[in-house]
């Protein structure tokens, strides 16, 4: 009964929406279901001569309820429309050939792995180049255009294996690794690990290049074209340890997969490497980090650089206390389609290209090869997601949001530092709805320690009303609120309440000291960093303090659970894929890196230390009324963390609710189904209307 | 296709003691993990009301479909009018729940045609014919029950009148679910859906509208007519906030001639006694025979009584009828051959005159049909000693039972028994051409003192062909609950381990059934504990023959008893080799994850948000650092009563000190994995039984498994 009820309302609302709309005299606020309009720019990539740039243009298909991705075209110019390229409905990772002819991609149709096609770009349809069991992806262009490097799961040896019959019901698991399923991904196929592989650009059966156990990833070529390089963690036990990966490389022409020892080593080091660019010289620059004598549970990112024949290693951005190759949070980044951190040597071999996170904006930066000094060049209060650079390293295809905008696509010029919005696609939308003006803060925390927060006003918001306040915190914990554009807070002070979002200790962007201060000691000091945050806000005077509310995700659920159990002063709460049990997350995680980076000893040492941590300790002191929103298949922080906190408050007769997402993992906020995004929203506006609002919603009674 | 019912098979003659396995002439083999693709299983068997045959569900595996198929049978004879003959009625693949008409001509029952449709309900002419659809519902048709008069037929059904109208529209992927009571799903039924609760419902035999009779969010039983016809009996626990306390439910009538369905306030009160009632049974003259229980304290495990109530509604008072036997009345004993679909009916009746009542009664590792006087309360035995009682009705007058028995060598055979003369015969037995095959092992019970004197029940299976001046590598096997027993029933995993050349052990520590109530109360806030010594000295007393190695024992046990084999592992280094099922590791997440509730103050005194420390002393993950022994952990990932994160916290604790461990995930599956899970996984789980057993335990190569 209750559900036909709400569905009625449901559409009532749309329509009324629709009316408004049409009568076109004013805007209308932003609501849940906005998000079915948005339009992401994912992947931007610049033709070569910089003349063009083609992308991932993503869409909802609302019907369908699912994501759509094919490819689009910009003209760098400007001036004129972009005009699709592609047609298909899961297309995604356009690669520019050398000389511009052809764009490379991925395509997958029906319930089959992607497959790379080529588009010629002086007309005419794609034409399909594999056709592998396990797919292909990443493909990468040989300077000389001949040939496409890419990966793959493929395993002809039992692929192709006729008598290998698959069973009519899957049959168990077998598990030997520690580490055996990734959020989002699902469980690590061990007899499928990807590849790098080879095939003529002009067409014909492709090659393995290398084979084993190990997965291979992030696939370029050497700038002679004499390699294909790939980066590997090849530890037999990496599970309970940082990271560590080197820089391989294989010649193309390889007659059989090489294996491990077959393989020439570019970079060896004991760190992880990220993203990856080769100098004229031989130089290569990397993302990543020597690993610490001392397990931190937050390392900033630097970038690193070799000599000219490989290692040694040094590191150029130590001195540069801010996150380097980093980006900030946001929930309406692309959905699908991904993209490219913009990482790239100058011609001239004397610099290096990278994104930098730094006090809540992330910008587009110079590093000096030399002196690792760093110089920002896209504007601060703004988020670079991704890029890419034309041939001669000086004009940039970028995607750049705002509080208020999620990514548009612009072009960028190094030499001028002109930035130029090529497509904004969500322009005329955010015209018709009315958003929130963004206030930027920074207050004293309990130890002086100056925290950096931003508040969201409604609508038409004066300062002599009393509004609710809702505090929402972000997860990592080693992540940043900042200059991004959240769907989710527009909703809710469109709905009438000021959305404060602070960056409390442990968040990045602030550097290395102020990250990892929190390790061994999470949730505490940044819990007292929140509540001043709050403190700071009522104290101007047009919050009711009687109608506060919190929430948070991941790291910002455990945060909420932990505020509940230490203030009466919410009068509503939702924690989202959270963790309230350190011990059971401990042996549930996807990943093992608790120790020694969160807990000094596993908890089957020291038991005591995870249960001093846990919020669902000190379940008896809750007061607030709580909502808890868990998706089935998250593998990060399990839904047995939600259950821990829904049972123990019912067992105690307190206020408590799931909302328990099936067929959704830890992304649901930012990448989930359509329709469970949107109902996620709406159970936010509904929990918050009922407790601050007293607004008489029944969806929650028993 | 291997439909065992089309294929005729002799019936062996009256013999009921387990028969020996060797057949004359070819060799025989030991048992194999896939035998159970082979088996036939007779589930809830049906006489009929004259007495004279018995309807019932066969229920085998179609291997290739990868499924279990269930159809209606048909055993006529064995009752001196003839020789005993079965004969397929229905050809399935999913036909179950056959009831008589009170004339005896018509059998109703539930039919799924496609996989995923819900079963609905029929009804079979047994003067030739095609069965008829009754009636069709969006959520189905289970239970039925005729009216006394044969015109109508009760079921329940969960079917939503509006939700399930025609038109309502589907949302393309299924939407968040907004949960709101602490009990919301169940293991092996997935999410409780309480717009759905099954309600009782009643139909024209002859076909036409259903119409529901209850309403709310609440299940009901399965329903029975009052003699008279004037009403439909059902049991109902209708608390509004019965999670967290004592266990109650009420026996309730509703009129058969309601135009719009009742609520609890519109229930007639049959029998409320303040406890639980499992199986009901009422007399012509209104005397109504239960299986329950008062609850006054919380004990993990009270024992079920046979109960009786008479006069006027609501009856507040019960008897129990025989307060001096320490038996578990209603109760059975467990079997890893029990029919996997199918279900039956736990016997319970009363004889004509109604001076009598005979009912199922567990004791020591056995389940039997006995008779109880009202009068004195004297229980007498109706059917062998020594075997497993699995399901049972009888005919209309009482006299005539049919009956499923097994055997530590058998899985259930249908069988009648004339309780007036105590004449039982066997009907059908489905499995003798596959047992014909076997070389079975001998199965020996026997009693050993534990640590403290208490005497335990215990059973060893010997491999075929065993030779007591050898040795042998040792397996204990320990069983869940931990309110549960071993006992005279067939399982075929041990045979299949003994087959593979291991002597298996398996005992009835403290905490048992069928040794009277105190037996099984002892472990109350001290689960694990005694109860692990209890098993240990059961495998020093197994050593003690001389016929051991004593560096070639193993444990395993699923549910509680994975709680106990990885408690085990944590107290000693004896054994070689370890396979944790379906085990909980870690109290405190339990408590937090099981679908059931009922933990404080049952199991435990406190919340762990009030004494963390409880839980932490009895969770056998909080001692992972003193483990040695290589532990394989079974788990399916659909288990909600045990949810898989209890063995994720073994493997990743183990894991994390680079210990030998593996994990076998079973995907799709519940808690019921061994018992009743999709086939070709239950012949994998007994695979890996074996398999880890034969690595750690013979040496055996098994790369599989990453050692």
């Amino acid at each position: 009964m209750r559900s036909v009820a709400l569905r009625a309302v449901v559409l009532c609302a749309s329509l009324l929406v629709i009316v408004v709309h049409a009568a076109g005299a004013a805007k209308r606020p932003m609501v849940e279901q906005d998000l079915y309009r948005f339009v992401w720019v994912a992947d931007p990539q610049i033709s070569p001569d910089g003349t063009r740039v083609a992308f991932v243009r993503v869409t909802v298909d609302s019907a369908g309820d699912e994501y759509r991705t094919s490819l689009w075209l910009a003209d760098a110019a400007g001036g004129t429309a972009p005009r699709p390229l592609t047609a298909g409905g899961r297309d995604g990772q356009p690669r520019w050939s050398p000389d511009g002819g052809t764009l490379a991609f991925v395509r997958a149709t029906g319930d089959q792995p992607a497959q790379i096609h080529l588009l010629p770009m002086t007309g005419g349809e794609p034409t399909q180049l594999t056709r592998l069991k396990g797919g292909a992806s990443s493909p990468a262009w040989s300077p000389d255009g001949k040939r496409i490097a890419f990966s793959s799961r493929t395993n002809p040896v039992l692929d192709d294996d006729t008598t290998r019959a698959k069973p009519k019901k899957e049959p168990g698991r077998v598990i030997t690794r520690p580490v055996f399923r990734v959020n989002n991904a699902g469980y690590i196929d061990p007899e499928h690990p990807s590849h790098v592989w080879v095939v003529e650009a002009a067409g014909g059966k492709p090659r393995q290049l290398t084979t084993g156990k190990f997965i291979e990833g992030g696939v370029e070529w050497s700038r002679t074209g004499a390699w294909v390089c790939f980066t590997s963690d090849r530890r037999k036990d990496p599970w309970f340890g940082g990271d560590d990966e080197n820089l391989y490389a294989v010649s193309p022409d390889l007659p059989r997969p090489a294996e491990g020892t077959g393989f020439h080593t570019r970079v060896d080091y004991d760190g992880g490497i990220g993203d990856w660019a080769e100098a004229a010289d031989g130089r290569i620059a990397f993302v990543g980090g020597i690993n610490p004598p001392e397990a931190h549970s937050y390392d900033q990112n630097d970038l690193m650089l070799t000599g000219a024949s490989g290692t040694p290693v040094r590191s150029l951005t130590s001195d540069y206390d801010f996150d380097v190759a980093a980006g900030i949070s946001a929930d309406q980044h692309p959905p699908r389609g991904g993209g490219e951190r913009p990482l790239a040597f100058s011609i001239d071999g004397r610099s290096l290209f990278t994104t930098v996170a730094k006090r809540g904006s992330a910008m587009l930066a110079r590093v000096d090869a030399a002196s690792g000094a760093v110089e920002e060049l896209t504007p601060a209060n703004r988020e670079v997601i991704a890029g890419t650079c034309t041939a001669g390293v000086r004009r940039w295809a970028l995607t750049v949001g705002d509080a208020t905008t999620p990514g548009d696509l612009f072009l960028f010029d190094a030499g001028t530092r002109e930035l130029k919005k090529l497509y904004g696609p969500n322009d005329a939308l955010l015209e018709s709805v009315t958003l929130a003006t963004i206030e930027e803060i920074e207050y004293p925390s309990f130890d002086g320690r100056s925290i950096q927060a931003w508040v969201m006003k409604p609508p038409g918001f004066t300062a002599a009303r009393k509004y609710p306040l809702v505090l929402s915190i972000h997860g990592g914990p080693h992540a940043a609120y900042g200059a991004a554009f959240f769907h989710e807070f527009q909703v809710l002070a469109n709905a009438g309440y000021v959305v404060l979002y602070p960056n409390p200790r442990g968040s990045t962007t602030y550097g290395q000291d102020f990250g990892n201060i929190i390790q061994y000691r999470y949730p505490g000091d940044d819990y007292k960093d929140l509540m001043a945050g709050v403190d700071e806000v009522v104290k101007r005077g047009y919050i009711d303090p009687k109608r506060m509310a919190v929430c948070g995700g991941s790291g910002g659920g455990l945060l909420t659970n932990w505020a509940i159990t230490q203030t009466p002063r919410f009068a509503a709460a939702i924690t989202d894929r959270c963790v309230s049990e350190w011990v059971s997350f401990y042996y549930s995680a996807d990943f093992a890196l608790f120790r020694p980076t969160w807990f000094k000893k596993p908890p089957f040492e020291d038991t005591q230390e995870s249960i001093t941590r846990s919020p669902v300790t000190y379940a008896s002191r809750i007061t607030t009324p709580l909502m808890i929103i868990h998706s089935e298949d998250d593998w990060r922080t399990p839904i047995g963390q939600g259950e821990a906190m829904f049972r123990a408050l019912k067992q105690q007769k307190k206020t408590a609710v799931m909302v328990r997402f099936p067929g959704e993992n830890h992304e649901l906020s930012r990448s989930g189904t359509p329709s469970r995004r949107v109902q996620r929203l709406q159970h936010y506006h509904k929990w918050f209307d009922k407790w601050l609002m007293a607004k008489p919603i029944k969806d929650y009674d028993e | 296709m291997n439909d065992p019912g089309v294929v005729s098979e002799a019936p062996v003659a009256d013999e009921t003691s387990s028969r020996p396995a060797a057949a004359t002439g070819a060799a025989l083999r030991p048992v194999r993990d896939d035998d159970l693709l082979r088996l036939t299983w007779v589930a809830d068997p049906r006489m009929s009301p004259d007495g004279t045959r018995v309807a019932f569900t066969r229920v085998w595996v179609d291997a290739a479909a990868d499924e279990y198929r269930t159809a209606l049978s048909l055993a006529e004879g064995g009752d001196g009018a003839g020789a005993a003959s079965v004969r397929p009625l229905t050809f399935g693949p999913r036909d179950s729940q056959p009831r008589w008409s009170p004339d005896g001509r018509f059998i109703a029952f539930v039919r799924s045609t496609g996989g995923k449709e819900p079963a609905q309900l029929y009804v079979l002419p047994l003067s030739g014919g095609e069965a008829t659809l009754v009636c069709t519902l969006a959520k189905g048709a289970a239970e039925p029950a005729w009216s006394p008069d044969g015109r109508r037929i009760a079921f329940l059904s969960g079917t939503n009148l509006v939700l399930d109208a025609p038109g309502v529209e589907k949302p393309k992927n299924e939407p968040g679910r907004v949960v709101t009571r602490p009990v919301f799903r169940e293991n092996d039924e997935g999410f409780t859906d309480f717009d759905r609760m099954s309600q009782v419902w009643v139909v024209d035999a002859q076909g036409g509208a259903a119409t529901p009779l209850t309403r709310g969010p609440f299940a009901a039983g399965a329903p029975a007519w009052s003699a008279d016809g004037r009403r439909i009996l059902f049991v109902s626990d209708r608390r509004d906030e019965p999670w967290f306390g004592l266990e109650a439910s009420v026996l309730y009538g509703v009129s058969p001639d309601r135009d719009t369905p009742a609520d609890t306030g519109d229930l007639e009160i049959v029998v409320d006694f303040g406890g639980p009632i499992g199986s009901f049974a009422e007399h012509a003259d209104g005397r109504i025979a239960a299986f329950g229980y008062r609850t006054i304290e919380p004990h993990t495990y009270t024992q079920p009584r046979l109960l009786i109530t008479e006069g006027a509604t609501p009856r507040r008072e019960v008897r129990d009828l025989a307060p001096g036997v320490d038996d578990e009345f209603g109760g059975g004993i467990n079997s890893d051959q029990h029919p996997p679909r199918g279900g039956g009916a736990v016997p319970l009746a009363f004889e004509a005159g109604g001076e009598t009542v005979c009912c199922a009664v567990a004791r020591h590792g056995a389940a039997t049909l006995a008779r109880v006087e009202i009068a004195s309360g004297a229980v007498t035995p109706l059917t062998p000693e020594e075997r497993d009682l699995i399901a049972g009705t009888t005919s209309a007058d009482g006299r005539h039972w049919a009956l499923t028995l097994g055997s530590p060598s058998r899985p259930g055979d249908l069988y009648r028994l004339d309780a007036r003369t105590g004449a039982i015969t066997l009907l059908w037995a489905p499995n003798e051409a596959v047992f014909a095959e076997l070389a079975l092992g001998e199965v020996e019970e026997f009693w050993y003192p534990s640590f403290d004197g208490t005497k335990i029940q215990a059973w060893l299976v010997k491999p075929p062909g065993f030779d007591p001046a050898r040795k042998y590598p040792l397996l204990l096997e320990i069983h869940g609950g931990p309110h549960t027993a071993y006992g005279f029933g067939f399982f075929h995993e041990f045979h299949h381990l003994a087959g593979a050349g291991y002597l298996v052990l398996y005992t009835n520590p403290r905490g048992s059934t069928t040794y009277g109530e105190g037996f099984a109360r002892t472990i109350q806030y001290r689960f694990p504990g005694d109860d692990a010594r209890d098993l240990m000295a059961g495998v020093d007393a197994v050593i003690q023959r001389g016929c051991v190695d004593p560096a070639k024992v193993g444990v395993t046990g699923g549910s509680g008893g994975g709680l106990l084999t990885n408690w085990l592992v944590t107290q000693t280094d004896r054994f070689a080799a370890a396979v944790t099922q379906r085990c909980v590791s870690d109290w405190a997440s339990f408590f937090y994850s099981a679908d059931f509730a009922m933990f404080v103050p049952f199991w435990f005194r406190k919340s762990p948000v009030e004494d963390p420390r409880e839980y932490l002393e009895r969770s056998p993950v909080a001692f992972a650092d003193r483990i040695t022994t290589p532990l394989m952990i079974i788990h399916s990932e659909e288990d909600w009563r045990t949810p898989i994160a209890q063995g994720e916290a073994m493997f990743r604790a183990l894991k994390q000190q680079r210990k030998t461990a593996v994990m076998v995930r079973f995907p799709g599956e519940s808690h019921e994995l061994s018992r009743s899970g999709t086939p070709s996984r239950r012949v994998q789980n007994q695979r890996h039984i074996r398999g880890w057993f034969d690595r750690w335990i013979k040496g055996e190569p098994r790369p599989e498994y990453g050692v």
